[in-house]
């Protein structure tokens, strides 16, 4: 078993790498739409398993405070909008809109954690579906508004995909953490 | 909730931010504006290594590719390069002649001189993987010179303009992109038309050109230089077809891009020539001496 930072920390990054990874040209502009959103599930993952407190600065950011007095939940939204800053320029994305996704989504897992970790696999890739779905509707929004990018059906490509790879990820975690997944 | 606010206040920042960029140049920025202009800038620096680590499989199947070549075809290609650049140089030798005599020409007329643009040559790094956004990210950025506006073309055409920068990268969005457009003109009758991408990497479109315009299949399709953020005379792409329809007023024309947008791996990157009325006597001479 692999201890909960390290593990997030290269979650993170690896996630960060195929959010930019490209298939090889020419592919199919339609693959492309079906690329899942590795930042967001990374994102949900982390912020769903965060455990109790325990070890130094380094797990400041991926842990749990002892006396949760909402500190905790504070120390995550911050660092998740200031991750989506990075997000917003690695993707082209206008400056603070991944921030606002990535906070939003943090705020609904922190503020339902205990019920949602009662939820089966299935209702979790529901949940999944819903919040990327939500969000990536958001983005097409900012998107079509500012730089004026048409709508298409991404948004549920997207979603659809993301949910698909969600159960690989609950299994990575199990395995490499210890498992916490109900029936 | 506050996080949320000043997402939206930085939304709203960055793209006001962006059309003033678009339409004039990062000076003109101001207050907040410019202050978020300078972060992004940094962060985008911050972004460079996932570009090239993501990138890192492709790079690494071209140096393979590149060492696995035996010798025989190395030679083979020094020779076709040593025909091409005789070739090359015999039509420089007419490009250097017409130069003076178009400068000539110009102070006769009493017309201004454009000053020879100032080019970089940069590599592509990393591709966006978003299908709805045509776009690449070069090597390099403020630090070498690069700014927003800025033209970008490869051997055969132009590939694009510069959109963001930091100090040491770039973004380039390319002529196929949706909301990418160029003043043109035909090369075979001189007329003036607006060339705009669809999204699709092998095709451009020739956006509300009349029916009564004369154009053929094969036309060249050439920067106009109109505008000021493209130089005059870079290929944009040849007339792929021509369709007229009595519905509508407007013929249905599209181009195949010249610029090789989705195999080339460096470009140039061409600020854009200043005008000048001073710059014709020196141009002449300039020319006149390189031809003897």
């Amino acid at each position: 078993m692999v201890s909960h930072g390290p593990f997030m920390a290269v979650l993170i990054i690896l996630s960060l790498v195929l959010s930019v990874f490209h298939l090889p040209q020419p592919a199919p502009d339609w693959l492309g739409y079906w690329r899942p959103q590795w930042m967001l599930l990374a994102l949900i993952l982390w912020v769903q398993r965060i455990p109790a407190y325990r070890g130094g600065l380094f797990a400041l950011l991926f842990t749990k405070s002892a006396s949760d007095d909402g500190t905790t939940a504070r120390r995550v939204l911050v660092v998740v909008w200031l991750l989506g800053f990075y997000l917003d320029t690695l993707l082209g994305d206008p400056f603070g809109l991944n921030g606002a996704i990535c906070a939003a989504i943090a705020f609904y897992l922190l503020r339902f954690q205990e019920r949602l970790q009662m939820q089966t696999l299935l209702q979790q890739m529901i949940m999944v579906f819903m919040m990327i779905f939500l969000a990536e509707l958001l983005r097409a929004y900012v998107r079509n508004t500012v730089t004026g990018q048409p709508w298409s059906l991404q948004p549920l490509a997207l979603a659809g995909s993301s949910m698909l790879f969600w159960p690989l990820y609950v299994l990575a975690a199990e395995k490499l953490l210890g498992g916490q997944r109900r029936a | 909730m506050t996080l949320l606010v000043l997402s939206g206040a930085a939304i709203w920042l960055d793209s006001n931010g962006r059309r003033v960029v678009q339409s004039g140049s990062v000076d003109q920025l101001e207050g907040a504006a410019k202050v978020l202009w300078q972060v992004r800038s940094v962060v985008l620096s911050l972004a460079t290594p996932i570009y090239v680590i993501a990138e890192a499989p492709y790079t690494l199947y071209e140096f393979a590719a590149d060492i696995s070549t035996d010798r025989q075809s190395l030679l083979q290609q020094r020779e076709q390069l040593s025909a091409k650049l005789l070739r090359l140089e015999e039509g420089q030798q007419r490009v250097l002649f017409l130069q003076a005599e178009n400068a000539r020409l110009r102070q006769l007329l009493g017309s201004k001189a454009q000053l020879p643009s100032q080019a970089t040559i940069a590599e592509i790094i990393g591709v966006p993987p978003d299908p709805d956004r045509a776009a690449v990210i070069l090597d390099k950025g403020q630090d070498d010179g690069v700014q927003p506006g800025h033209a970008v073309v490869d051997a055969q055409g132009l590939f694009g303009q510069v959109v963001d920068v930091s100090s040491s990268t770039s973004w380039v969005i390319l002529i196929t992109d949706r909301k990418h457009a160029i003043p043109a003109r035909n090369n075979r009758t001189g007329v003036r038309m607006i060339v705009g991408g669809i999204g699709v990497s092998d095709r451009l479109v020739l956006e509300d050109l009349p029916a009564s315009t004369d154009v053929q299949d094969g036309d060249l399709i050439e920067t106009s230089g109109l505008g000021g953020r493209f130089p005059p005379g870079y290929p944009v792409g040849t007339v792929a077809s021509v369709e007229a329809t009595q519905d509508s007023p407007y013929l249905q024309a599209s181009l195949t891009p010249t610029a090789a947008l989705l195999k080339v791996g460096h470009v140039l990157v061409i600020a854009p020539a200043e005008v000048t009325q001073d710059i014709a006597g020196n141009l002449v001479s300039e020319t006149v001496e390189a031809l003897d």
